[in-house]
């Protein structure tokens, strides 16, 4: 059963505009900051004076400002040290509210500033050198002209305090705006990051999931086509086995007569008839036909289950040594078999035509260069775990035999057809393309399963799996009544 | 010298067999079906040797029906094989106590050697 995969379209989207809305604050935070310090800079020179380091410091009240701002601004720097503070008018004029002060140079006075209305707008201490001084200049011409100048001139000390605590103030107020504008949305952009990176935590575990869901159809569509591969190769066998077999049994009926009247007619012939030699020669013919109907019959056999019971191990080893004095010496053959028996139910014969036709074919696969033959005889795999079994195998318990080679593989395309009757990549003459078809029709007919593996390069494994017999049946002693009609020659 | 009935639907099969058994000194009784068969199996017949496959009654009912009324009546069952488990027939009536079983085409000497066990 295969999960819905739900892909979280507008999860991806909201990915996106994440990333634009994340990009858009860092633009705005950007922009706070050159505010904030455009603001701190403002702050900072937005003095009630402008500063300079010669020691003096000019309060100018321009046109716009009014006299009484003015003397404010005075006194709110002389009330806050007022016994430093003196008027000291360098001869200049300062022009009050309620008349015209002159001042001696040096002169120390106890003056009270008045603006017009007659309010105190500042009153000096005692001063006593004109060292420091303010000069207050102030044009009134009947108010039309309120414009005027007020000069301070305040001892350096004093300034340079001045101007830190002006600059400490304003960058302090400045740093505080820039926090404070910044706090805002630095959290809004923090959420945002958070939200994104959990986002794409969960898009990973979705990618990671799709991609196995994935690999999962993938592999189920792998098997599937497999197993369909393998049900269809089965149908197309098995439609050709009953054709075959059709054929078969209506050649076997043909040949009773031409074989055996041919053998009487020729019992029948003097000795040393010349028409005997074509007689045999007929004779043999038949025979040859018989035999390959034989192996076609063997081919679409489904067996009796009970009627044999065989050790495949014994019946293995016996053949192995049967076909390794007919293999070329530069073909080793190498055998893994279980010291224990191993009960099927097959017949000896039938176990020895099937290894021999799979060591014929691995031994021709192999060809000139020589190579390695490996026969396995396993119960179980590795560990005492239980056979890897094919899935269109029915559930049971299975010995598997394996005949590989090194040799040159067989291609997909001939795969396919490996197991069809009169199928073969050799030569004329030199094989039938009977024999896997033979091997199949054995292994199929015990409700065993076989299978090939090639990468059509290099080499090829034949995996036998046949039902396995529990050990406490005995081998039973059938008497082999219908044995083949003898091949001789 | 053994009576034997023959049963093929084959016409030259059963004349093939026929001539051999007859050669080899048997009494052949020729049936071309199972039917037949059943109408001329008589106490003097020592072996009936069968075909599997054949119309009206095929090869196997006719061995069960034999098996049922002479239970020691040896069976000889031959077959081409072919048809649908046509084989499995084979082993099913060796299974069923048939006394042999060859396939064709004979191996004439086995099967003649087998006959003549079987009737003597």
């Amino acid at each position: 059963m295969v999960d819905a995969i739900a892909v979280p379209d507008r999860r991806a989207s909201d990915h996106y505009s994440g990333h634009r809305l994340v990009e858009y604050a860092r633009r705005t935070r950007r922009l706070i900051y050159a505010l904030s310090l455009a603001l701190a800079v403002i702050i900072t020179t937005a003095l009630p004076a402008e500063v300079y380091f010669n020691g003096k410091a000019v309060l100018e009240a321009r046109a716009h400002t009014e006299a009484r701002s003015v003397a404010n601004t005075l006194s709110r720097f002389i009330s806050r040290d007022p016994q430093l503070w003196m008027f000291h008018d360098d001869g200049l004029q300062a022009i009050l509210a309620d008349g015209v002060h002159d001042h001696e140079p040096g002169e120390a006075h106890d003056t009270i500033v008045r603006d017009r209305a007659g309010e105190e707008i500042f009153r000096s201490g005692t001063g006593t050198s004109g060292k420091s001084s303010i000069v207050v200049r102030e044009q009134l011409h009947d108010g039309i002209n309120p414009a005027g100048t007020v000069t301070l001139i305040y001892p350096t000390r004093r300034l340079i305090s001045d101007t830190l605590f002006a600059l400490a103030i304003g960058s302090g107020f400045g740093i505080a705006l820039m926090v404070f504008i910044n706090v805002l949305p630095l959290r809004a952009v923090n959420r945002l990051q958070n939200q994104i990176e959990s986002d794409q935590q969960r898009l990973g575990a979705y990618a990671t999931r799709v991609t196995l869901q994935s690999e999962r159809l993938e592999a189920e569509v792998r098997a599937r086509k497999a197993m369909e591969d393998t049900v269809a190769q089965a149908q197309k066998l098995k439609a050709m086995g009953t054709l075959l077999g059709g054929i078969a049994h209506s050649i076997n009926n043909y040949l009773v007569p031409i074989t055996t009247l041919t053998r009487m007619v020729r019992d029948d012939l003097p000795r040393d008839a010349d028409s005997r030699a074509d007689l045999d020669r007929v004779i043999r013919s038949a025979e040859g036909a018989g035999s390959v109907m034989r192996d076609v019959l063997d081919f679409t056999r489904t067996r009796d289950a009970a009627d044999n019971v065989t050790d495949l191990v014994g019946s293995v080893a016996r053949t192995i040594a049967l076909a390794e004095a007919a293999t070329p010496s530069n073909i080793t053959v190498k055998q893994f078999l279980p010291d224990a028996a191993c009960p099927v139910r097959l017949k000896e014969s039938d176990i020895q035509t099937l290894m021999l036709n799979l060591i014929s074919n691995a031994s021709d696969a192999i060809g000139q260069d020589g190579g390695q033959i490996e026969i396995e005889i396993a119960e179980h795999g590795p560990f005492g775990v239980p056979l890897d079994l094919p899935r269109d195998l029915a559930p049971g318990a299975y010995v598997r035999l394996r005949v590989a080679d090194n040799g040159g593989g067989i291609d997909a395309e001939n795969l396919t057809r490996i197991f069809d009757p009169f199928f073969t990549t050799k030569r004329v003459g030199e094989g039938t393309g009977l024999g896997l078809s033979v091997t199949y029709g054995l292994v199929t007919g015990v409700g065993g399963g076989i299978y090939v593996h090639s990468d059509g390069r290099t080499g090829t494994r034949f995996d036998l799996y046949l039902p396995k017999l529990s050990g406490v049946e005995a081998p039973a002693v059938v008497a082999e009544t219908d044995v083949p009609i003898s091949k001789e020659a | 010298m053994a009576k034997v009935l023959l049963v093929d639907d084959d016409d030259d099969v059963r004349y093939t067999i026929a001539k051999l058994l007859t050669r080899a000194g048997h009494d052949v009784v020729e049936a071309e079906n199972g039917r037949v068969a059943l109408d001329r199996i008589a106490d003097d017949i020592a072996v009936v040797v069968s075909d599997l496959i054949m119309p009206e009654v095929e090869g196997v009912e006719l061995f069960a029906k034999i098996k049922a009324a002479r239970p020691d009546m040896p069976v000889i069952v031959i077959s081409g094989g072919g048809r649908i488990g046509a084989a499995e027939y084979l082993s099913s009536v060796h299974a069923m106590g048939a006394e042999a079983t060859f396939v064709k085409p004979l191996d004439e000497a086995a099967f003649l050697e087998t006959v003549a066990r079987l009737a003597g």
